[in-house]
């Protein structure tokens, strides 16, 4: 748990992976925000959900920003798949929490470009970080 | 910190907290649409107490199927702002048939066109349907026709979300 919090400096590609994943966990923090002051704060729970998304969304990037890069990784996955995984189930038949979405409009595929890209780059900056730390270690 | 990683941080807080505070960001189309007064709520009221069996079933659906969430109905207590207000239509039985069978033919300027499911026909049998709508219609005032139709045009466009 110390590690976790300790300040970490990733080489400058891992770096800039985990740069692009934390634009697109702003982009999707951003966008629920903006959906929640939009109508989705009216909606029980989910409403709640979005506002939590956009506070947490902002904590992890200000992680990343002084350096605790493994707080950024843990949060952006914690925050995103989540969020994913509900957007699909919003979708189904079956409904999130009794809310449920008929199609993807524009502001739902925001979302989800935003949070898959940010998973992906959050795992492979993740990745680079790791190998980098172990090489050095091996140094 | 060094200055560039401060600034990045004062630059994410700031966007951020405009937005979470909801500076810049918009309002729910609903908002835009008045709310009925106090003495219309209560002849909705009063409508929805007197419309028998089936506009009964029709506020159980109303909720089990979660259209309060997107709905407003201030008889009820329905505060859904993701889709038009529901009391202050004047459409009559068929025509708010058609908008919860067929949500994307008509849709309000303002409100998204995919947000509302499209599969209330599949979900719901045809009598639960006919509930669903004796009840909007009675929340709103619209007439109820008997299902002979009343010309289309008037009031349409009221599916949104």
């Amino acid at each position: 748990m110390r590690r976790l919090l300790q300040p970490s400096r990733p080489d400058a590609f891992a770096l800039g992976l985990l740069a692009l994943a934390a634009l697109g966990v702003l982009v999707a923090g951003l966008q629920h925000a903006r959906l929640f002051h939009r109508g989705y704060a009216e909606v029980e729970v989910v409403g709640l959900l979005f506002f939590m998304n956009a506070i947490g969304s902002t904590v992890v990037v200000l992680a990343l920003i002084v350096n605790r890069v493994w707080v950024f990784v843990l949060g952006a996955l914690s925050i995103c798949v989540p969020s994913l995984v509900s957007i699909a189930i919003s979708h189904s038949s079956t409904g999130f929490l009794g809310f449920r979405e008929g199609g993807y409009d524009a502001d739902a595929l925001v979302i989800v470009v935003a949070e898959v890209a940010a998973v992906v780059f959050t795992l492979v900056g993740a990745a680079a970080a790791a190998r980098g730390r172990s090489g050095s270690a091996a140094r | 910190m060094n200055p560039l990683r401060a600034g990045l941080a004062v630059v994410v807080v700031a966007a951020m907290g405009c937005a979470i505070i909801g500076i810049g960001m918009g309002s729910a189309p609903a908002e835009r649409e008045p709310a009925p007064g106090a003495a219309a709520v209560a002849a909705s009221r009063q409508r929805i107490a007197a419309g028998g069996e089936s506009v009964r079933r029709g506020r159980d659906l109303f909720t089990e199927q979660g259209c309060d969430r997107c709905h407003a109905i201030a008889a009820i207590g329905a505060d859904g702002r993701l889709g038009p207000r529901l009391d202050t239509i004047d459409d009559d039985l068929d025509d708010n048939l058609e908008s919860i069978t067929e949500p994307r033919e008509h849709i309000t300027d303002g409100y998204p066109r995919r947000l509302m499911p499209s599969d209330f026909g599949e979900r719901l049998d045809d009598p639960e349907l006919r509930a669903l709508a004796a009840f909007v219609t009675a929340a709103s005032g619209g007439e109820d026709d008997g299902g002979h139709g009343r010309g289309r045009g008037r009031g349409r466009g009221r599916s949104g979300t």
